[in-house]
């Protein structure tokens, strides 16, 4: 019984030792499934197939497929030598070896930094009201406006003109500035809502002027009783 | 002491009648006069009364044949169709203070020439108010309200 018992226990430190890394393998996907022995010797298999190309740089660039070359010698037993021989000479390790072509995408899933903002000095101590997107020599950059209207500043990102339209919100707002990473709403301009007040005057004057003249010289004479 | 007149009028002499601070004022003639600047075209300015005036007011008593003077004081002019009032209390009747009122409205910043001239022994009557109203869309108007 105490045999047993201590046998029971070998095999559990054993299962211990190993089964992380047949999971691990297993979380890779298929491409476990050929770390785990067939590299050395079926790499006449590998060699045939033209799939099989890449997992050569992958495992150049992964550790855990070198690790998982050594515990193939572990596992140098017959199942895995039977099943590497007889699955590879069939088309279904061909078609897991399109599981290396998706592999690659285990590249791009890298760790994501959320970052803060570095707002520039004069928001330094206020807070986004409106966040949008602007493009910054051809990429995708935030834009982050403050307070009351300056959506409208952002607005110049893709709409310029309207910084030179005193009928629009945005006339009143300096132009979007790039700090650091991001596009940050101009100021309100109380100089330029004086002039944006002075240029919309002018163009009611010139107007009436313009419906003066063609009213006929600018005067009616009207008699009342 | 600033005098308050009552001119009214029914449209004939026998309907015609003027009060002098409340008192019947036997006259034989009531003239106003007031006139605007004009620019060099002959058109009204602006701001009526506000670009200054001038004005002549009086009335000719009956009995006296005296011109006794209307302002500094005010005058209601009471016609068929139409209420007139005109005000200027200063004393040394500064014409910018002049109001004028039609059917109750304020009209001195617009109001152009006056002419009210009532003259029983020529049996001559003659009431027009020109009210000159600035538009900024569309023609100035010149607004002539006949009196009688």
């Amino acid at each position: 019984m105490k045999r047993l018992t201590t046998l029971l226990a070998v095999f559990v430190v054993v299962l211990g030792l190993f089964a992380p890394e047949a999971f691990g393998q297993r979380g890779f996907g298929r491409s476990g499934g050929f770390g785990g022995g067939g590299f050395g010797r079926s790499s006449g298999g590998f060699g045939r197939s033209g799939g099989f190309s890449s997992p050569r740089s992958y495992s150049g660039s992964s550790g855990s497929f070198n690790r998982s070359r050594s515990s193939s010698s572990t596992f140098g037993g017959g199942s895995f030598n039977r099943s590497s021989s007889s699955t590879f000479g069939r088309s279904g390790p061909t078609s897991s070896s399109s599981g290396f072509g998706r592999s690659g995408s285990f590249g791009s899933t890298g760790r994501i930094n959320s970052t803060s903002i570095n707002r520039p000095p004069i928001y330094r101590d206020s807070v986004p009201t409106y966040t949008g997107y602007g493009y910054y020599g051809g990429s995708r950059v935030p834009a982050y406006g403050y307070g009351f209207f300056s959506g409208y500043s952002l607005g110049m990102l893709s709409n310029p003109w309207l910084h030179y339209a005193p009928w629009h919100p945005a006339f009143y707002y300096g132009r979007p500035m790039y700090y650091d990473g991001a596009y940050h709403a101009g100021e309100f301009s109380f100089f330029r809502l004086i002039f944006g007040i002075a240029i919309i005057v002018f163009v009611v004057w010139l107007i009436a002027k313009i419906l003066r003249l063609i009213g006929g010289g600018g005067i009616k004479y009207t008699t009342y009783r | 002491m600033a005098n308050y007149y009552l001119f009214s009028t029914g449209g004939d002499w026998d309907t015609t009648s003027l009060y002098r601070n409340g008192d019947q004022f036997p006259a034989s003639k009531l003239y106003i006069e007031l006139q605007t600047p004009r620019n060099d075209d002959g058109r009204p300015l602006k701001n009526g009364l506000q670009q200054g005036a001038e004005m002549t007011a009086y009335a000719t008593s009956l009995d006296e044949g005296q011109e006794v003077a209307i302002f500094p004081g005010k005058i209601d002019l009471e016609f068929p169709t139409h209420k007139v009032s005109i005000e200027n209390a200063t004393p040394q009747f500064a014409i910018e203070m002049t109001r004028v009122w039609i059917d109750e409205q304020d009209v001195s910043h617009e109001v152009s020439e006056i002419l009210i001239n009532i003259d029983s022994e020529r049996n001559e009557v003659e009431a027009y108010i020109v009210l000159f109203k600035p538009r900024l869309f569309g023609a100035d108007e010149v607004a002539t309200y006949a009196l009688l």
